[in-house]
């Protein structure tokens, strides 16, 4: 019984039925994971990890087939089965949690109607109640009476997985279930996964796109690319040496703070700041009679930049550092305090008019969103360079083939006529560098701006704002929860909690000798650590 | 508890908005209607009469507000003035019965079309790509094509006239109405049920494939997902998941539903003859009985409203969501 | 989801492939045709006694002759003209008027959100047909009561579905991005916005047209279109006048109001159509039948198909 593995998978192919044929996702991919093994299968998106997630109970959706292969949880087939045996197999051989917790629970349920369900599934006599099912993942058993959208995005989570461990699976898979929280919520979850398997024993296949949370938390690794698994080994081995090209690519291709060389202070021109705010607040639902706020955003921030300088903000979702962002753009108006950005208040929005001069643009995350599906490249840089200063009297054609140059869309004449769906995320962000470079902006605000990329790429476009800084001067307020790229681009980082600035120093400085517990925990939760002696040879905390 | 007395507070808004229309439109409409209409009337009516259809029409010497302020406190103690046809006969006694009959022609049709079109919308969304899922939007597209008093018109040919199945016209047998014991009832109900069965038909399409959109709306959702990893069997999946939810909408639908279901049913009496409030409609059109038609309006509108707000009240039971978020 | 984002080149031409959509556009395009060409194709004068009283179908009167002796096929091609010129001018008029209040309200939103989205929910929550009847009595009878009176009644419901599609839109990066780079209010809101909107607007105005046909139709044959017009409606009017149906003149009502059913027929196939082939889901559905995977009901379950 001992050597039946959790999940063994032989020559599996999968893939998605198009117009003409059937368009491979997966290729014959084998891997097997033994009996309470943590195993992680890491890759950039689309490279079909989730789809073979999804196939392993048959859940993948149309236009989705399996092709081909062997799929086996437990010495139970999967695939020649007919549906009602499938059926019976699902959640008491293995479970899954997805990706997005606000959506894996029914919205109209209450959480213990949901646990129950689940439970009634199983068939043996002892049985678990709804109630310890909570206790087990750490909530409090009165929050049995709750509906879903009444708990945080973590503690939903933390439901979908104590109503995984429902039944005792002997695996459990895990498809992106981090992905959505932040840095601390999700080390928090995994801390609890490490301590139920210790005590469970099921085995674990986590899909990840993040290499180094799979050194901290899994036994064995697999590689995919293009529908491939390129390489699998012992975590341990693999972080000491990488077999395939592709492997050491995306390991290195995530940015790293390079501690080696000292901090260097750039000298501050502290009369004339970029960016300047006094006691900047931002307060959202105020009731004008009592003067309480539903949630203050931003709290009394003062906070300086100097020119040509690049500030990391750094904070969770919610903490304020994107409303600070959008203030300083002028896309928000403060509650109150001051902004002066190159000396001058930003002109809100509606008060906005071409040719005015503006010296912060944005950078926004989503490059999905942040340009108009419906109109061309083309016409996106020339409205920028029309409407920037100075616009109506430019050589608007050079001004945007120059800026195409700039963020490294050679030749630039392909990319004119080309629209957002045809440019892959990488491109994209591009496009919108070169649109907020249009106007020639003393400040540049970068609100997440590699967040929605692939690993891969997300240093290529850190390392294009770091050259546009040396060869243009323009000041970068870097806003992001990734504390790693903050340290590996910035010179100064400021740490934001709950619409605070809690510390703020020069930016290997704050990572090496972190002040506030806050930036303590934040740091802390980095999967992997930051490569400093202290924080690498700290492993997940035993609970 | 916040969200219901929201919406309250919005039907009382609408309704006075719908009364105080009421009482602005013979005055402010371009043309003069009033004077228009006490001229047609001035030879036909007696003396007293035609003094109480100008002071509704405000075609004396108080001020306007004065009248505003007067007519308000009639609509509040329900009295809605008097009808031209029937004079001295207060509107209201006119509308009298026929209140009764709408309401129990209209709740069993919506109810009825409300129930079915979200069987059939489930089913056709379950069996997805199916035979049934294929033919059913066309044909009920085709039959939501009729006019509500067209489709009457046939279905009133076809198996009143010709084929004879159903009574032509009125709501009972009898001059008065039945007493409720078996056979009153089901004299009522052979009466209801080829107007009910028009007012069904046509409205069918909408309820469907709202319900088939919102169930393969719901189907994709990752709790959907969720509940088949749970290995549940289909009937649970289908039942106490995606029907559950997929329903939400179709209420939602329903309020404003019941406000265009009446007006084709008003269509749908006047044909079947069914002594409704459309039959009071059609009377007041063709007699150009203006405070007769205004108060229809108005008893319409505020049945609707009130409809509708049942509607609301019934939809924060069923989503947790609007329980806790209070939005709209 | 903008009419390029949900058809390429692909789905346009699928679109026109379509049973529902050619049938539809076919019904539409021969009617469209007959009202349009009345004046030369109609045999007799419409408002004329050409025939017998309640003559039946026949070589002179193909589609019989009224319950004045008029021919019907005559009324029903001049019928169709007015009938359709008032519903399409009521469907540009309360498409306008949706889109001027939405896109309004979206863009200023703060008070005068609220203040246009209250006025839409009271204009939707009123019944139709009542406060149409009560308008049109006060009003001279006409096609531009008709159309005053139904793009008044018509609009609200187009109001909310732009304002809530405007509202999603403005929350895209791409219209902040716009803002950012010190693009005008009205450019923003004309070049960024409207555009994305266009499958939306489509739709809504397809339905109109099927609304202002059925609702002038109604309101005509409650007796407040003006009579002397001939329409389908008023045709159907006249029917019911002479009780032709008791009578067993059934062409006279069958004729127009199939012409009125048909229409807005071949409107909703073609609405429904472009629905389905946007959405994608059931897109999904079509291409796993053309892998030749069917399955019998929406259970997931993925399928396994070792020959492919």
């Amino acid at each position: 019984m001992l050597d039946v593995p959790a999940l063994d998978i032989v020559d599996l192919s999968v893939g998605y039925a198009g117009e003409d044929s059937i368009i491979p996702a997966v290729d014959r991919v084998s891997f097997s994971i033994a009996p309470g093994e943590f195993m992680g299968l890491a890759g950039e998106s689309g490279c079909g990890k989730s789809t073979i997630a999804q196939s392993i109970l048959r859940l993948l959706r149309a236009p989705g087939i399996i092709t081909g292969g062997e799929i086996r949880i437990a010495g139970n087939d999967m695939l020649s089965e007919d549906d009602n045996a499938v059926r019976a197999l699902r959640w008491r051989t293995a479970s899954i949690v997805l990706q997005n917790s606000l959506t894996s629970l029914n919205p109209v349920k209450r959480i213990e109607w949901q646990l129950q369900e689940a439970l009634n599934r199983g068939t043996s006599s002892v049985r678990r109640t709804p109630a310890e099912l909570l206790q087990m993942v750490d909530i409090d058993p009165k929050r049995l009476r709750a509906y879903p959208h009444e708990l945080s995005g973590g503690q939903r989570q933390r439901v979908v997985i104590a109503m995984a461990l429902a039944l005792e699976p002997k695996l459990i898979i895990l498809d992106e279930p981090t992905t959505a929280l932040d840095v601390i919520v999700q080390q928090e979850i995994f801390v609890t996964v490490k301590a139920l398997q210790r005590q469970m024993g099921f085995a674990v296949l986590l899909i990840t796109h993040d290499l180094p949370l799979l050194f901290k938390v899994a036994d064995r690794i697999a590689v995919m690319k293009d529908g491939k698994i390129v390489e699998t080994a012992p975590v341990a081995e693999f972080r000491q040496h990488q077999e395939h090209p592709y492997s050491r690519a995306l390991l290195t291709a995530s940015p790293k703070v390079d501690f080696t060389t000292p901090p260097v202070a750039r000298p501050k021109s502290v009369a004339h700041p970029v960016l300047e705010t006094a006691h900047l607040t931002k307060a959202y639902g105020t009731n004008p009679l009592t003067g309480r706020s539903a949630l203050v955003a931003v709290n009394d921030v003062s906070f300086r930049l100097a020119p040509g300088e690049i500030v990391a903000l750094v904070g969770a979702s919610g903490s304020g550092k994107s409303t600070f962002g959008r203030i300083v753009t002028g896309l928000t108006r403060p509650s109150s305090g001051d902004v002066l950005v190159d000396g001058r208040t930003p002109v809100p929005v509606s008060r906005r008019r071409p040719h005015q001069p503006r010296a912060a643009q944005m950078v926004f995350q989503d490059v999905y969103g942040s340009l108009n599906p419906l109109h061309t490249i083309g016409h996106h840089l020339r409205r920028a360079v029309i409407s920037a200063p100075g616009g109506d009297k430019t050589d608007v054609e050079g001004r945007v083939a120059a800026l195409l140059t700039e963020v490294g869309l050679t030749p630039t004449a392909s990319y004119l006529d080309r629209r957002p769906h045809e440019l892959s995320g990488g491109q994209r962000q591009r496009v919108g560098l070169a649109r907020a470079l249009a106007a020639s902006p003393k400040l540049l605000v970068a609100d997440e701006p590699v967040s929605m990329l692939d690993v891969s790429i997300r240093r290529d476009i850190l390392n294009l704002i770091a050259r546009l800084r040396d060869e243009q001067g323009v000041a970068v307020l870097y806003i992001t929860h990734d504390v790693v790229s903050a340290g590996y681009i910035a010179d100064r980082i400021a740490v934001m909690h709950r619409g605070e600035i809690v510390e703020e120093g020069l930016a290997k400085a704050v990572l090496a000798n972190p002040q506030h517990a806050y930036t303590r925990q934040l740091i802390a939760a980095v999967p992997g650590g930051l490569g400093l002696e202290t924080s690498s040879a700290n492993p997940v905390p035993a609970s | 508890m916040y969200y219901i007395a929201k919406r309250l507070a919005f039907y009382v808004l609408a309704a006075f908005v719908a009364i105080t229309v009421n009482f602005f439109l013979p005055r402010l409409t371009p043309g003069d209607p009033a004077s228009t209409i006490v001229a047609t009337y001035s030879t036909s009516l007696n003396a007293e009469s035609l003094a109480a259809l100008k002071a509704a029409y405000g075609l004396t010497d108080e001020p306007l507000l004065q009248q505003y302020l007067s007519y308000l406190g009639n609509v509040l103690r329900g009295d809605f003035g008097r009808s031209l046809s029937n004079f001295p006969a207060p509107v209201m006694a006119v509308i009298g019965a026929g209140f009764g009959w709408s309401i129990l022609l209209g709740l069993t049709s919506v109810l009825l079309s409300f129930v079915l079109g979200s069987v059939l919308g489930a089913i056709a969304a379950w069996r997805r790509g199916g035979w049934f899922d294929r033919l059913t939007p066309p044909v009920l597209l085709f039959l939501g094509s009729f006019p509500y008093f067209f489709l009457a018109l046939l279905l009133f040919y076809v198996f009143c006239f010709k084929l004879g199945w159903f009574p032509m016209g009125n709501a009972y047998s009898s001059v008065n109405p039945p007493a409720l014991n078996l056979a009153g009832v089901g004299d009522i109900l052979m009466h209801l049920i080829a107007p009910a069965f028009t007012i069904v038909l046509v409205s069918l399409g909408p309820w469907t494939l709202n319900m088939r959109n919102a169930m393969i709306g719901v189907l994709s959702e990752d709790y959907l997902t969720l509940a088949e990893a749970k290995g549940l069997q289909p009937r649970q999946v289908l039942l106490s998941h995606a029907v559950r939810t997929a329903l939400l909408p179709n209420i939602t639908a329903l309020g404003a539903a019941v406000g265009a279901v009446f007006s084709g049913q008003l269509l749908t009496e006047i044909v079947f003859t069914y002594p409704g409030l459309g039959y009071s409609l059609m009377r007041a059109v063709s007699a150009v009985d203006y405070p007769l038609m205004q108060a229809l309006f108005l008893i319409i509108t505020l049945s609707v409203l009130a409809a509708n707000f049942f509607v609301d009240t019934l939809y924060v039971l069923l989503d947790p969501r609007v329980r806790t978020g209070g939005e709209a | 989801m903008s009419l390029s984002e949900t058809f390429g080149a692909k789905a346009r031409r699928q679109l026109l492939g379509s049973i529902p959509v050619t049938v539809g556009l076919v019904i539409l395009g021969a009617l469209v045709a007959a009202s349009a060409l009345a004046q030369l194709v109609a045999p007799y004068n419409p408002k004329r006694a050409t025939g017998g009283i309640n003559e039946p179908p026949s070589l002179t009167h193909l589609f019989g002759t009224t319950g004045q002796g008029q021919d019907v096929l005559s009324q029903f091609l001049y019928g169709g003209q007015n009938t359709l010129w008032v519903a399409f001018s009521i469907a540009v008029l309360t498409t306008l008027l949706a889109l001027i209040v939405a896109l309004t309200a979206a863009y200023f939103r703060g008070w005068v959100d609220d203040l246009l989205t209250l006025v839409t929910n009271v204009f939707l929550v009123i019944p139709g047909l009542p406060l149409v009847v009560v308008l049109a009595a006060f009003l001279p009878p006409g096609p531009l009561t008709m159309i005053m009176v139904l793009t008044i009644t018509g609009w609200a419901f187009g109001a909310r579905l732009f304002r809530s599609q405007a509202l999603s839109l403005r929350e895209r990066e791409f219209i902040a991005a716009a803002e950012d780079v010190g693009e005008s209010r009205w450019r923003i809101v004309a070049i960024e916005l409207l555009p994305n909107m266009g499958s939306v607007v489509a739709a809504y105005f397809v339905n109109q047209v099927i609304f202002a046909i059925t609702a002038q139709a109604s309101l005509e044959f409650l007796g407040l279109g003006d009579g002397g017009q001939i329409t389908w409606g008023s045709m159907l009017f006249w029917a019911q006048n002479s009780s032709a149906l008791i009578r067993g003149a059934w062409w006279t009502f069958v004729v127009p109001g199939m012409a009125i059913a048909l229409t807005a027929f071949s409107l909703a196939l073609i609405n429904n159509a472009v629905d389905e082939i946007g959405n994608p889901r059931l897109r999904a559905d079509r291409l796993m039948r053309r892998a030749g995977v069917r399955k019998p009901s929406a259970t997931l379950m993925t399928p396994v198909k070792r020959d492919a």
